[in-house]
């Protein structure tokens, strides 16, 4: 019984090629996509039938992994890729993705803020984005923080939840944030050398670190300023707080693009713009991101998310230079 | 004896052939990228002070974890293996479970029982009438060992206390026949027949130890606690730098490569007839002991667990709800579907990919042990010394090789992942049985004229059994918490439940992901559960 289940699976494994050039002769879109887009629970659940039943064009979506995982796929695949399009690349990495991706002066573009568009040419627009924050527990019983320096403060000694930029785009995130406040000089090595104390912890990833947030292991976290939206729909609480900082904050931005060479262009220009226009909404709510898309209303939770006047984009900063920040980073943490 | 064995090594051709598909040549593809530019990225690992430093963390804290694992687990073996007693059985199941989690609950479910403002502090608060919290275990190095020796206690337990059981006591009682001590019996005369077991769950824990990296940096708190696999991990997701992850990876998969060479034990010469131990009924003292010992593992082993039972339940704030249960149950995008798929899926490919892990597993194990091949186990054994980044890595270049576009080609490659993940331990832990088999034990078949199939159908993989057994519940439970595999191929196509877990903790939702870990551990319970219940050892 066992031997026969084995040959069935070893035929199987070894016929995989063939099943695979059989089903990729249909007339599909084919979307590479973040998990938390792609999977059902995600935007993708609702959105991609209605996008189906309004234009008759069959999706075929899949989920590459996270946004960087998604550049290395396209990047091994090449020509062979089967993607016509890939949703979901921030602004930090898009440099990776511009060879393998093509312009689109999509009609929409106009009713996107210019601030927000990072590619000039086009090949990625940018469909949300979200600004790295501090979230607060309000009742704590400690003073709100007003700036990055007021996190140096003794009062919040082991107090702060943050993330390693090593391991998590958020934790990345401050790493540019701090960088960019506070320039090329001493003043970057001592807010570090200072958050070193008063960090509880240095998180994996950001699941970790909200968690570690939820239990009250501390009162501040490095999150997103959109954070409080989840507690203010679902627990009906704003006890949470995201804190804008006067001085500004460092921001991602997530960006579709159209794949070069795609034999399905029209098509693909529709799903750019269902995602541009009828997807925002739901795309924001589920990323706990703001849409670009400035035309639309918001619902009233994002009241609780408060917009920075000041952003610093992600992608500004060289990738030499990022890498050398996290060497530096490093240095001053493990010395 | 020491003579290739063709029939053993055939048998054990199909699980190699599978090692080799899926796992050995995407890796040759990952590994391939270390050596691009005339290996300059090598150059840098290896003249690098980092590396040395990531080098010294790594086997400080795997060693000294698997260390402790062990040493505890001893003694408790010790006693597991000679009396039996009420509960004796279900001790033994539920510390398999901690297995099932994926890393990011045993972390909630460690803050919720040991953090500063967890349950344990919180009780100890109201008992001493403080209001600071008294213990304060986790961000310290102690916190990593803790977590560790909590996670994989339990496989040098169940690795020793399944070998010492079967492990006849006749040269025992001819020690103490001629005036031996206690302490110089079980040096001279136990524990070398001891040291296959042992020196596997060493092994198997080191190995864990060595490519964990959530654990380390949140629980560690401070990012000089950081491991290969963390700088492995950075070059992978954070500067894409596929040559450098490359790189790295194969000087870690050198030096446990190494590890395993050296620790890979050769076939004890003299054997002893096997003869099934009789456990003693414990009585009086040995009762209260017995009590006593269970109560200290549960309450080692469980509190972190029913601490995410506890929040799928209770709010931080002490309130009973049933919201995470009622989102997953009804969810305005059709989560119950979801969930009941996660929770199916979750199962079948565990069950499957433990099954065949066992099938392959001890025919690789009896073909090293007859061929006394030290190649064998270790070319099973690389999977694991992998790491789950490279490993991921890997998947992915196998992903982007086959590109296929079937959902039941999804479901295969998943499970063939999990296989190649989860066949690893199955070959660890039934190699000490394979080698305990006496060979007298096989040429007296032979000679009795019954042909070799017959015999290792019969004789040999029925002394594998309780070693089987073992082997199964560990792949089921390692399968069953598997995230990255079947991410990577299955273009998200194959839901399980971690991968829900993740999904619903990305949206918040951490105590929706409690109540899914909670399904979890209850699949696992139900699985183990029937496993031990099971016959009993087919020959006595």
């Amino acid at each position: 019984m066992k031997k026969a289940l084995f040959l069935i699976f070893a035929v199987i494994i070894s016929a995989t090629p063939l099943m695979a050039q059989a089903a990729s002769e249909q007339n599909v879109l084919t979307v590479y996509a973040y998990d938390s887009f792609a999977s059902d629970w995600g935007p993708a659940g609702t959105l991609i039938p209605k996008f189906e039943e309004e234009t008759g064009i069959k999706v075929n979506l899949i989920s590459a992994g996270d946004g960087v995982e998604m550049i290395s796929r396209v990047e091994l695949e090449g020509e062979d890729t089967r993607a016509d399009v890939i949703l979901g690349i921030t602004d930090d990495f898009a440099y990776r993705a511009y060879p393998y991706l093509e312009s689109y002066d999509s009609p929409i573009l106009s009713d996107i803020p210019d601030e927000l568009k990072f590619d000039p040419e086009n090949r990625l627009i940018p469909f949300d984005y979200g600004a790295f924050a501090f979230v607060w527990d309000s009742e704590c019983g400690l003073q709100a923080p007003a700036s990055l320096s007021d996190l140096t403060k003794e009062e919040y000694r082991d107090k702060v939840i943050l993330i390693d930029p090593r391991t998590s785009s958020v934790g990345l995130g401050l790493l540019l944030w701090t960088y960019n406040i506070y320039g090329d000089g001493d003043e970057f090595e001592a807010w570090w050398e200072t958050m070193k104390n008063n960090a509880l912890t240095i998180a994996d990833g950001w699941s970790s670190a909200y968690g570690l947030f939820t239990e009250g292991e501390a009162p501040i976290v490095l999150s997103y300023t959109t954070s409080p939206i989840y507690h203010v729909m679902n627990d009906n609480t704003t006890r949470y707080q995201a804190l804008v900082f006067d001085e500004g904050h460092e921001a991602t931005i997530e960006g579709i693009g159209i794949v070069k060479g795609t034999e399905m262009r029209e098509e693909a220009e529709k799903f750019v713009d269902f995602i541009l226009t009828e997807a925002q909404l739901d795309i924001a709510i589920a990323n706990s991101m703001y849409p670009v898309n400035a035309t639309l209303e918001l619902p009233d939770a994002f009241d609780y998310a408060p917009r920075p006047s000041k952003l610093f984009r992600s992608g500004a900063t060289s990738p030499e230079k990022t890498e050398e920040l996290q060497a530096m980073w490093l240095d001053i943490m493990t010395e | 004896m020491i003579k290739k064995d063709r029939y053993y090594t055939a048998k054990a051709l199909p699980g190699i052939l599978i090692l080799v598909l899926l796992f050995l040549i995407p890796l040759a593809f990952t590994i391939s990228y270390a050596f691009r530019d005339n290996g300059k990225a090598l150059v840098e690992v290896f003249s690098d002070k980092y590396t040395y430093r990531l080098l010294a963390f790594t086997l400080e804290e795997s060693v000294l974890s698997a260390l402790i694992s062990t040493l505890v687990a001893i003694p408790l073996a010790a006693f597991f293996s000679k009396y039996t007693f009420p509960g004796r059985k279900a001790v033994l199941t539920l510390s398999g479970l901690s297995f099932t989690i994926p890393s990011i609950l045993v972390v909630l479910g460690f803050v919720i029982w040991y953090g500063n403002n967890g349950i344990l502090n919180t009780l100890l608060m109201r008992i001493l009438g403080k209001d600071y919290s008294i213990l304060s275990i986790l961000y310290s190095f102690k916190a990593i060992i803790l977590a560790h020796v909590y996670l994989n206690f339990p496989i040098a337990f169940l690795l020793i206390t399944n070998a010492w059981s079967v492990l006849p006591d006749t040269p025992e009682k001819a020690a103490y026949t001629l005036g031996k001590s206690n302490s110089e019996t079980f040096i001279k005369v136990t524990l070398p027949r001891l040291l296959p077991a042992i020196l596997s769950s060493f092994i198997l824990i080191f190995l864990f130890c060595f490519s964990s990296f959530s654990i380390i940096l949140v629980l560690g708190g401070n990012p000089s606690f950081s491991t290969f696999e963390t700088e492995i991990y950075r070059r992978v997701h954070i500067s894409v730098d596929r040559e450098g992850a490359a790189a790295l990876s194969l000087f870690s998969f050198f030096i446990t490569g190494v590890i395993l060479i050296i620790t890979s034990p050769g076939r004890k010469e003299s054997k002893l007839s096997r003869k099934q131990k009789e456990l003693q009924k414990a009585k009086g003292k040995n009762l209260a002991a017995a009590i006593l010992l269970m109560l200290l593992i549960l309450l080692f082993i469980l509190p972190p667990m029913l601490s995410i039972v506890y929040r799928a339940f209770y709010t931080k704030a002490g309130g009973f709800t049933l919201k995470a249960w009622e989102d997953i149950a009804k969810g305005s995008t059709g989560l119950m579907s979801t969930a009941m798929n996660g929770i199916i899926n979750s199962f079948a490919i565990a069950l499957a990919a433990a099954a065949l892990a066992v099938f392959f597993g001890s025919r690789i194990a009896m073909a090293a042990a007859k061929n006394n091949s030290k190649l064998l186990p270790l070319l099973s054994s690389l999977p694991m010394a992998t790491g789950s980044v490279t490993l991921g890595l890997g998947f992915s270049f196998l992903a982007v090789m086959l590109n296929h576009d079937s959902l039941l080609a999804s479901y295969l490659l998943v499970g063939g992942a999990h296989l190649t993940i989860v066949l690893p331990f199955a070959v660890r832990t039934i190699l000490p049985g394979a080698k305990s088999i006496p060979d007298s034990l096989s040429a007296a078949s032979y000679t009795l004229g019954v042909s070799k199939g017959r015999t290792a159908r019969k004789i040999e993989y029925a002394l594998l059994s309780p070693y089987k057994k073992r082997a199964f519940a560990f792949a089921f439970a390692l399968s069953l918490g598997e995230v990255n595999a079947t991410l990577t191929l299955s273009d998200g196509h194959v839901s399980t439940l971690p991968i829900l877990i993740y999904r619903m903790i990305s949206s918040y939702n951490y105590q929706g992901a409690a109540a899914l870990g909670t399904l979890l551990l209850c699949e696992a319970l139900i699985i183990f559960a029937i496993g031990e219940g099971g016959k009993k050892n087919a020959i006595s």
